[in-house]
């Protein structure tokens, strides 16, 4: 589950998930709807797959680190990466396959996946969540 | 963390403010806001002032760090700061320049009037965007190959006139005739420079545009003639930046430092304003891509350029003159510059994020023509609201290590402009009062001018603080939005 939030210049969103690997499900999906918004919703097939291994220190990082690499792919491949599939998932390894449709044109750039107020950590219901802020 | 409010801010002079160093016992230097009161208020309704208090913190900062009226909230650095730290050994933070490097503002000025255009201005609105790739996803024309990407960026806006896509006298009206020495293109990673390779003349999206204005007031006619400006032109105005190779540049950058930093005992208050030494083996890395992105922005905004003459050329002919340079300015960078602090010259590492240079006169790198009148600033309104040309005056140099504002500033999220704008009605109501606009109903909803603070204010304050003076505005009349 996403949703956004107040900020001035920027997008700024409130992610969560019931496990680590839904978190990062949800983040990864609520960056694509950014990109293009309900892009990955009529989708009947897939154009492109591509691999991400992502190390990290620590979690938050993780996840910043890895939707920052999907983004980079998702601007050199013209795709929008609309499903993932996690081969491996640890609190600082990511290993996954990533399955994309071509878009010629994405309703917004997004320049960076920022560290500012991102904090994966566990809520009061058990459920793993951060914020995260994208430079648009 | 302690949140600003208002008590702990004191009035320095008419339009300075300070936050001492005494709010926080991490900062290394008071905080130091150019605003007028009205503006003050206004910057306290977001985070702006505490991530200015952050950036205090940084190792090797000089004097204050600073934020212009335009100021709003960004992540690590307040988008609208400047930061000075010392040299070598000073903090170098990616984040103190932004994901979009040299992210920055050129005008083109034209022989013909506003009488000469306005029964051929919707004819060269479309022309303009169909000669100038707009949105992400959409590549230019130009596809660089590995060995010219290399020479694109050692050697930025000369590399375009190399290749036909500019003149010599380009060059001269370019900050650092659109080349910075140290670049460096192997510091660039090869998803960076794969990023760049097809995104050579294209605006990109966000607040991003092309704009053609004309003159309505000239403030300083001396200036303005220098600087070929009078009441009555068209011009045209080249909003864009280093596209994905700047930001990939970024992302790289930054994620190193994150894990560097506890190499040399740094500690931020924000993992964005991750930095190291400037004399470290990162932060030499680093500032060699950054140059290496700044190139590739300088030769971004000369192609566009070139773009920009084609679609004038159609419309109005050869014989109408093409577009003349006045100037490219670059407000997301960090430069080497030397400052007077303490009465004393200091090398410093300049950080500009969202903020201008602003050179005032005898600055020997400014083109010979304009070293008396001091380098020309340009500020851009929103898409329904004035621009301005400022000149940078010596105070610059004084109070804000030569930097001004670098546009309107932000004053509503683009959720909050998307809810309270109705694309369809305000493109209608700006065409009413003779404003075309071409982008898509997402782009005109956030960008609207209700979205942004108001630039009479901006200007008026570093007008009035005199670190820059008012030489000429400029009227909208066809925006192309990215």
């Amino acid at each position: 589950m996403s949703h956004l939030l107040k900020h001035t210049a920027d997008v700024e969103i409130e992610v969560s998930g019931r496990t680590l690997r839904e978190l990062f499900t949800n983040s990864l999906d609520a960056m694509c709807d950014i990109l293009k918004e309900g892009g990955c919703k009529t989708i009947s097939h897939y154009d492109c797959s591509m691999q991400v291994v992502v190390s990290a220190d620590d979690c938050t990082s993780l996840l910043i680190d890895f939707l920052s690499e999907v983004l980079s792919l998702s601007n050199i491949q013209k795709s929008l990466f609309c499903s993932v599939y996690f081969s491996e998932l640890t609190e600082n390894k990511v290993e996954a396959q990533l399955y994309g449709i071509w878009f010629d044109q994405f309703d917004r750039e997004i320049k960076g996946v920022t560290y500012h107020e991102a904090r994966v950590k566990k809520n009061d219901q058990n459920n793993w969540e951060t914020h995260i802020i994208f430079d648009i | 963390m302690k949140k600003v409010e208002k008590k702990d801010i004191l009035k320095i002079e008419d339009f300075l403010w300070e936050i001492p160093k005494s709010f926080r016992n991490n900062m290394h230097v008071p905080a130091w806001i150019l605003a007028s009161e009205i503006l003050l208020d206004d910057i306290m309704e977001d985070r702006s002032l505490n991530q200015l208090v952050n950036v205090a913190c940084l190792p090797g900062i000089k004097k204050a760090s600073l934020v212009m009226p335009d100021v709003h909230e960004g992540y690590g650095f307040p988008i609208g700061g400047v930061a000075a730290t010392s040299h070598p050994t000073g903090a170098i933070s990616p984040g103190g320049i932004g994901y979009d490097i040299n992210c920055g503002v050129r005008l083109l000025s034209s022989q013909l009037q506003i009488e000469d255009v306005k029964d051929q201005l919707e004819d060269l609105v479309h022309e303009l965007n169909k000669e100038i790739p707009t949105g992400l996803g959409k590549g230019g024309t130009i596809r660089l190959s590995q060995e010219e990407m290399e020479n694109v960026l050692a050697i930025g806006a000369e590399w375009a006139v190399e290749h036909g896509y500019g003149t010599l006298e380009d060059l001269e009206y370019i900050e650092s005739k659109g080349k910075l020495a140290d670049a460096s293109p192997k510091a660039v990673s090869a998803m960076a420079k794969n990023r760049g390779h097809d995104q050579l003349g294209t605006i990109g999206s966000g607040n991003h545009f092309v704009e053609v204005s004309y003159i309505t007031e000239i403030f300083d006619d001396s200036i303005a003639k220098t600087y070929g400006l009078r009441k009555g032109q068209v011009t045209v105005m080249i909003h864009t930046g280093s596209r994905g190779l700047g930001h990939q540049v970024a992302t790289d950058y930054i994620r190193l430092m994150m894990t560097a930093m506890a190499k040399y005992d740094v500690k931020m208050p924000d993992r964005e304003l991750a930095c190291v030494p400037f004399d470290s083996p990162e932060g030499q890395n680093y500032f060699k891509a950054m140059c290496a992105a700044a190139n590739y922005a300088w030769c971004n905004r000369q192609l566009i350029t070139w773009e920009a003459r084609n679609a004038w050329a159609r419309i109005f002919g050869k014989e109408n003159g093409a577009l003349k340079l006045v100037y490219d300015v670059a407000h997301n960078i960090a430069k080497i510059e030397t400052h007077s602090i303490n009465n004393e010259l200091q090398k410093v590492i300049v950080h500009r994020k969202g903020a201008t240079r602003a050179f005032g006169p005898g600055f020997n790198e400014l083109p010979k023509k304009y070293i008396d009148a001091g380098q020309p600033v340009i500020i851009p309104g929103s898409m329904g609201t004035f621009s301005y040309v400022l000149a940078g005056t010596s105070k610059s140099h004084e109070l804000t290590f030569g930097s001004c504002c670098h546009g309107a500033g932000r004053n509503l999220s683009r959720t909050a402009a998307k809810k309270v704008v109705n694309a369809p009605v305000l493109k209608k109501q700006l065409q009413e009062i003779g404003i075309l606009v071409e982008g898509s109903y997402r782009g005109i909803a956030e960008e609207a001018p209700i979205a942004y603070k108001d630039i009479e204010l901006v200007v008026d304050t570093v007008s009035a603080s005199g670190i820059a003076k008012k030489v000429a505005k400029l009227r909208p009349l066809g925006v192309i939005k990215g």
